[in-house]
């Protein structure tokens, strides 16, 4: 039996050196204090498990005395292990630190003073119940605290707390147990305890890929559950990252992590920082090992990211895990799409419903007049002046509605791409003057116009209609968006070693912020604010020019500030290029002031 | 007063009015507009900022022996309307800076209750709405109302109110 018991002892002790070493490996590799900590407690207590062998053998002196050195030491590492973790109150940690420090001082003496003779029993005592606080307090910590975390870290949090839980447990019985140690029987089930705690406790610290699976696989029932309604209901692309990065970080037991468009936005992010964000998305190979994992997954024309990041509770990123997550991101990605797609077609009904309303007042404006004036014809009540009048604000009016649908068909035609110009070799100059010249009309005298014009001809491949439309629609503007009145001014340069004419039409008007300049150009994107509420306007005619400035192969583009006034300019190359660059017709304003 | 009523083309041929608060407020704001005037042909003032839309109301209506004021924005017609007082208003929506909502929330506050005609080319049940909760008189859409139809319905406000 004696035996038997020692064979039992010299495994606990050869199963403890395992984990102490295995636990220094994981710190070499993945470093991190409270690994340091844990690796420390645990070859502390190896060694004591091994003094204890070699005593049986060798009767050395002083070595009672480095073995409860030793137990001590690894009751304070696991007490260190979890303040590394989560902090504890500064009086607390004093008393941790001077109870073992006091007790280590007290073996010593008596080391100095009796080499040979072995600890009382009520010395025994007092250094495995301080042990016992030492690791009692950290393993109930850990017990609390594992229940409002996702199942895989709480999983591992129990089952370190349980080994560790276990083994105080398992000392304080073999000091109570006194005389009763001394049955062989008795001793040999204590060390039997102590051989099944040891992989409980390497279970806690390096969990194989089976038990991972085994401890996730109760919330991957609610995972494809929530998938099912993520994919299908997500309201738009934010949520849906959100609660898939939710998902993700739980399943995997991160405590951080993000998802992001690659080169675009970043979807979701939890646990990082700003900085953090950016050096991940940088280098996310980098950044990547056992605490970060990362995949990437197809989302529309780009990729998208999803990474998690571990805490002191994950447990390890695998195979397992890579290969579950790339399954998971493929949904996301899909999830993703779909919520875009649905995005974009709300946002396209939305601006064409407001194009419809914009486009209906609009051609109201006109029409009352042209119906009302027809009206008090029919009623024969108009005089000869007032008649002769009419008919004149009846024709500009005619002209306007058939400019404004003119320019619902011209947007029509670009959509279907069915623009053809009709570019001739004209001087830019007469462009200019034919196009505020059309306006003189409907100007008033407090918005005169400026040409500032070279003395020389400025020839250019152009369709001259379309850019006298393009020159029209600015000018106008200038006018409508300068209600205090203010000057004009059309500027035409050449630039670019006379490759490139430019053309500024500069007002003084109300200006446009920051973020209407980004919609400014796109369809329907026209800035409404209180300013702008008394103008009419359907946001086509910005649109257009940018699209037949493009098919010129040009470019248009605006300064402003607000209050102060806007200078668009019109960049158009004095030849024209063979094949006109392929158009966007896809985009959609998003700002409205 | 339905929607549909206002802007089909039956409901622009017949005046059809909000219902509340009508008669008393009107009255009094007639008495003292008209001992102001000190003229017996109702005064209009047209708030609307498309110089030919105004022009054509005004002829019409002063053919019908209005008389007629013109202001292109809301401080000018907040100066007109303090200056000499008015028998009827009709107000444009969009108009540049305040719009038409302010000038009947400015009027509420300075007392000043005369009847008001909403004209607009936006058609959206929540402006109709808003403007009935200002104690709008009507609300009618500019292309669907001739300067002949606005006389009509100008006369049966000031014979209502009147």
């Amino acid at each position: 039996m004696i035996q038997v018991e020692g064979i039992v002892a010299d495994l606990t002790a050869a199963a403890l050196l395992a984990l102490g070493l295995d636990a220094l490996l994981a710190w070499r590799r993945e470093r991190g204090r409270p690994r340091g900590y844990l690796a420390l407690a645990l070859l502390l207590l190896a060694l004591v498990a091994v003094l204890g062998r070699l005593k049986v053998v060798l009767a050395l002196p002083g070595i009672t005395a480095v073995s409860a050195v030793a137990f001590l030491g690894s009751g304070y590492g696991i007490f260190l292990f979890r303040h590394a973790l989560s902090p504890v109150a500064r009086r607390w940690r004093v008393l941790a630190f001077a109870l073992p420090t006091v007790l280590v001082a007290a073996v010593l003496v008596e080391a100095v003073v009796s080499p040979t003779r072995p600890l009382t029993s009520t010395a025994s005592w007092i250094l495995v119940l301080t042990w016992g606080l030492l690791v009692g307090e950290p393993v109930v910590h850990f017990w609390l605290e594992s229940s409002s975390r996702p199942r895989v870290q709480r999983s591992r949090m129990r089952f370190l707390s349980l080994g560790l839980g276990g083994l105080a447990m398992v000392l304080l019985a073999a000091v109570l147990g006194g005389s009763a140690l001394r049955n062989p029987r008795v001793a040999i089930g204590i060390q039997v305890v102590v051989l099944l705690l040891v992989p409980l406790i390497w279970a806690g610290l390096r969990p194989p890929s089976w038990l991972r699976r085994i401890w996730r696989s109760p919330e991957e029932v609610q995972l494809r559950l929530a998938v099912r309604e993520l994919l299908l209901f997500a309201p738009n692309r934010r949520v849906l990252a959100e609660r898939a990065l939710n998902w993700a970080t739980r399943l995997v037991g991160a405590d951080a992590g993000l998802v992001a468009e690659e080169g675009a936005e970043v979807l979701a992010a939890t646990g990082l920082e700003e900085a953090e964000i950016s050096s991940l998305l940088e280098d996310p190979a980098g950044a990547s090992g056992a605490a970060t994992a990362y995949v990437r997954f197809p989302l529309g024309d780009s990729s998208g990211i999803l990474l998690v990041r571990a805490g002191p509770f994950t447990p390890v990123f695998g195979s397992d895990e890579l290969g579950w997550l790339e399954a998971y991101s493929g949904s996301v990605g899909a999830g993703l799409e779909r919520v875009g797609v649905t995005e974009r077609l709300a946002r396209l009904e939305r601006s064409k419903t407001q194009f419809l309303n914009l486009a209906s007042h609009e051609l109201r404006g006109p029409l009352a007049v042209i119906r009302g004036y027809l009206s008090m014809f029919l009623d024969g009540r108009l005089g000869e002046d007032d008649a002769r009048r009419a008919l004149r604000v009846m024709s500009v009016k005619a002209d306007d509605m058939n400019a404004l649908v003119e320019q619902m068909l011209e947007a029509a035609r670009l959509e279907d791409g069915r623009i053809e110009l009709h570019p001739s070799l004209v001087d830019l100059r007469s462009v200019i003057s034919s196009a505020a010249e059309s306006l003189r009309p409907v100007i008033d005298e407090a918005h005169p116009v400026v040409l500032a014009l070279p003395d020389e001809p400025v020839l250019a491949e152009i369709d001259v209609e379309r850019i006298e439309t393009v020159l029209r629609n600015l000018i106008d503007n200038a006018v409508k968006y300068s209600p205090r009145g203010g000057s004009v001014t059309c500027r035409l340069d050449i630039e670019s070693g006379d490759e490139r004419a430019t053309i500024r039409v500069r007002d003084h008007g109300i200006g446009i912020g920051q973020a209407e300049q980004q919609v400014l150009f796109t369809k329907f994107g026209r800035v409404n604010s209180t300013l702008t509420s008394g103008i009419p306007g359907t946001g086509l005619g910005l649109y257009l020019a940018r699209e037949l400035v493009g098919l010129h192969g040009g470019e248009i583009g605006v300064e402003s500030e607000l209050g102060v006034g806007s200078t668009f300019s019109v960049v158009l190359p004095l030849t024209l290029a063979e094949a006109p660059p392929e158009m966007g017709v896809t985009d959609i304003p998003t700002v409205s002031a | 007063m339905e929607l549909g009523a206002a802007f089909s083309p039956a409901g622009r041929l017949g005046w059809v009015p909000f219902p509340p608060g009508l008669g008393v407020r009107t009255r009094v704001g007639r008495i003292r507009t008209r001992l102001s005037v000190g003229t017996n042909s109702p005064s209009i003032l047209i708030v609307e900022d498309d110089e030919s839309i105004a022009t054509m109301y005004r002829l019409q209506l002063e053919l019908e022996g209005y008389a007629v004021r013109v202001a292109s924005s809301v401080s000018a017609a907040q100066a007109s309307i303090m200056a000499t007082g008015v028998d009827l208003l009709l107000l444009d929506v969009g108009l540049p800076g305040a719009d038409g909502f302010e000038l009947l929330i400015w009027m509420a506050h300075n007392g000043h209750d005369f009847p008001v005609l909403l004209l607009s080319n936006y058609s959206s049940p929540d402006l109709v709405e808003r403007a009935r909760k200002l104690g709008v008189v009507d609300y009618r859409i500019k292309s669907h109302t001739t300067p002949v139809d606005l006389a009509q319905i100008v006369a049966t406000i000031l014979a209502r109110s009147g």
